[in-house]
């Protein structure tokens, strides 16, 4: 994931067979990857850059299951503990007739949490600059990014530039973001 | 690439004495005598009914596959088809039960073979329930059904010989005529054998929520089968990513299977009729019965969604076959307990009159436990209001059980060993067909187009 770092190597491929080779040939290597761009979902390729199972369902499920509980909680103070009218001569608790508002809530939770929590972990909240590596990465470019070091050895770079160029990247280049870098050019 | 299947003789010998223990279990229940072997009777409906669901979804979701384009299913296609072969064994156990019905011998559908005069809801329903028009509809689906298995099949092997791909053109057309039969004769069915066990009570979404329910277990038996053959050295190229999708199902077939379940339940509550509640009251009454109704709830529902929520519990063989075997157990649970009141009812004799009387005064009975007095006055004036109609036996009994204790209703239906050997010999009889149709012809579908997406399948 692209995190505070400012300065990366961006290595531009033309096919995604090329890349998920490269990928396997460069953590082979000992090289980690930030991340890989691509223009379309890659088959294949969260295996190939070794990624984790990402914790965002959990999220979901502890959002649903606030929902769930604020629903009954809510529905059963005001029907029950604190204005009880009688509906139809049913119960009080009438749990039956909950369930439909608290799958609601529940479901309602769940999505929005998800959406929000997925937009913040990914930097797309209201007012962030996105770094954008390369604009044909959403056409028909694949990119891998490395992160690199402020003060990253020179040994290090030239290595993954002779590894991206050994494994077909029709380009190599470092790319720098400036704190007040103008985005839409 | 042609794979075939070779039923070993020790497999057959699992199938045999699982059938064995099948036919002991009738033996047993031949020794439990009341309401005509209603025991027995039930038992066989139950399961031929079950098992017939479960054969019907095999070839459901083998034409719904194939009109819907898919392609990841097409190595586990055969599998889904053999299980539509079970269908003619099911029959004969139906055709059994309707020459009972006209020997006059069972007392299943008891209430409009043998109408109460006074029972009035009956009487509007019977040109409809009548058991030569019954026995008329029975052999229309299942002959539809063996017809639309015996073309499906035909086809479908006719095309590992003929490259060509006008097999798969027409596999399709046969699909989606399928598709379009299941969907009325499915729903009717379930009307016609289930249903009409208490014709006093209907649910317009009855149809639906039977087959929601032996979906899942026929998604299980899925699981199980291509588990088992891959453990035989089967089915190789069948990999977590395909189990993975089944699991998919199941779990999505579950929570469907809640849904429908609940909605059938929360308008019955709430509209609180008594020629709707009926139904349930015959299964609160019973402290059994009523037991295993929360007991289905629990293993349908929460058990599913909580372990079959993750990825990686769809994608472990174990917990994956633990599921499947778990709720093809709460699913058959489900259908028992729309099955077994009725005909094992122990005031059954009586005919239509004891239950036209409970119609008449139980409709406070749902809630009379929760809401205090005023529940109880308007219970008061209701039985004052029907007293006088029936017998002061009859009244006495609905008020105690009203009231929420005395457990007034009884049954014969038990779940004992009776129920789990005639199970397992119909799971038995299941096992074998399968298995043994799956080795009449290859057992991965070698010309499909599909083939090749099928085996390269990730998700």
């Amino acid at each position: 994931m692209i995190s505070s770092n400012n300065r990366y190597l961006v290595g531009l491929y033309d096919n995604e067979n090329t890349l998920l080779k490269a990928i396997k040939k460069i953590r082979e290597d000992g090289v980690s990857i930030t991340d890989a761009l691509t223009p379309f979902p890659v088959h294949g390729i969260e295996d190939a850059l070794g990624l984790e199972d990402s914790s965002l369902h959990k999220a979901g499920f502890l959002f649903g299951l606030t929902g769930f509980t604020l629903a009954l909680a809510l529905m059963t103070w005001i029907n029950y503990f604190n204005y009880p009218i009688n509906f139809g001569g049913k119960p009080f608790f009438a749990l039956p007739s909950f369930i439909p508002i608290t799958f609601e809530l529940t479901v309602l939770f769940a999505s929005v949490g998800m959406v929000v929590t997925y937009c913040f972990r990914n930097g797309l909240y209201p007012g962030a600059i996105p770094k954008i590596m390369d604009k044909r990465t959403t056409d028909d470019h694949f990119a891998l990014v490395f992160a690199l070091e402020e003060n990253e050895e020179q040994v290090n770079i030239d290595h993954i530039n002779r590894l991206l160029n050994q494994t077909g990247a029709v380009e190599v280049k470092e790319r720098v973001f400036e704190e007040d870098e103008e985005i839409f050019e | 690439m042609k794979e075939q299947f070779q039923f070993t003789d020790k497999a057959k010998l699992v199938c045999y004495i699982m059938m064995g223990t099948g036919i002991l279990g009738v033996i047993i229940s031949l020794f439990y005598g009341a309401n005509q072997h209603s025991r027995l009777w039930s038992n066989i409906l139950l399961n031929s009914y079950y098992f017939t669901g479960i054969a019907l979804g095999g070839l459901f979701f083998a034409a719904a596959h194939q009109v819907g384009y898919a392609g990841w299913h097409t190595l586990i296609k055969r599998l889904m088809t053999s299980f539509s072969t079970y269908i003619p064994y099911m029959f004969g156990f139906i055709v059994l039960i309707i020459i009972f019905l006209f020997l006059g011998k069972t007392n299943l559908y008891h209430h409009w073979v043998h109408p109460a005069a006074d029972d009035l809801i009956v009487a509007e329903k019977l040109p409809f329930l009548r058991l030569d028009f019954f026995t008329l509809r029975i052999f229309v689906y299942f002959g539809l059904w063996i017809f639309f298995m015996w073309w499906f099949r035909r086809v479908e092997i006719q095309q590992d010989s003929d490259g060509s791909l006008s097999q798969y053109q027409k596999i399709k057309k046969v699909a989606a005529i399928f598709l379009v039969v299941f969907a009325v004769t499915s729903s009717m069915v379930s009307w016609d054998l289930i249903m009409s066990l208490d014709p006093h009570w209907y649910s317009t979404l009855f149809g639906w929520y039977n087959f929601a329910s032996y979906m899942v277990a026929c998604l299980g038996f899925m699981i199980l089968f291509i588990i088992y053959l891959k453990s035989k050295g089967y089915l190789k190229q069948v990999n977590d990513n395909h189990i993975h999708d089944l699991g998919k199902y199941m779990f999505g077939f579950s929570v469907f299977y809640t849904y429908l379940w609940f909605s059938q339940y929360l308008l019955i509550w709430y509209g609180n009729i008594p020629e709707d509640t009926a139904y349930y009251i015959k299964r609160f009454d019973v402290p059994f019965f009523k037991a295993l109704f929360f007991i289905t709830l629990a293993i349908n529902f929460v058990v599913p969604l909580l372990v079959l929520m993750t990825r990686k519990s769809k994608r472990t063989y174990n917990t994956i076959a633990f599921m499947s075997v778990l709720l093809i157990v709460g699913h058959y649970m489900d259908f028992y307990l729309m099955v077994m009141p009725e005909p094992n009812a122990a005031a059954a004799h009586h005919g239509g009159h004891d239950d036209h009387a409970m119609m008449n005064s139980n409709e406070t009975v749902l809630y009379a436990e929760a809401s205090g007095d005023q529940t109880e006055d308007h219970m008061q004036a209701d039985d004052q209001e029907h007293g006088n109609a029936h017998s002061a036996d009859t009244h006495g009994h609905h008020g105690e059980s009203a009231h929420g204790h005395g457990d007034k209703r009884q049954t014969y239906a038990a779940l004992g060993l009776i129920e789990l050997f005639i199970f397992i010999g119909f799971a038995g009889g299941f096992i074998f067909t399968v298995l043994n149709n799956l080795q009449k012809a290859s057992l991965i579908p070698v010309n499909d187009p599909y083939l090749k997406e099928s085996i390269k399948h990730h998700i």
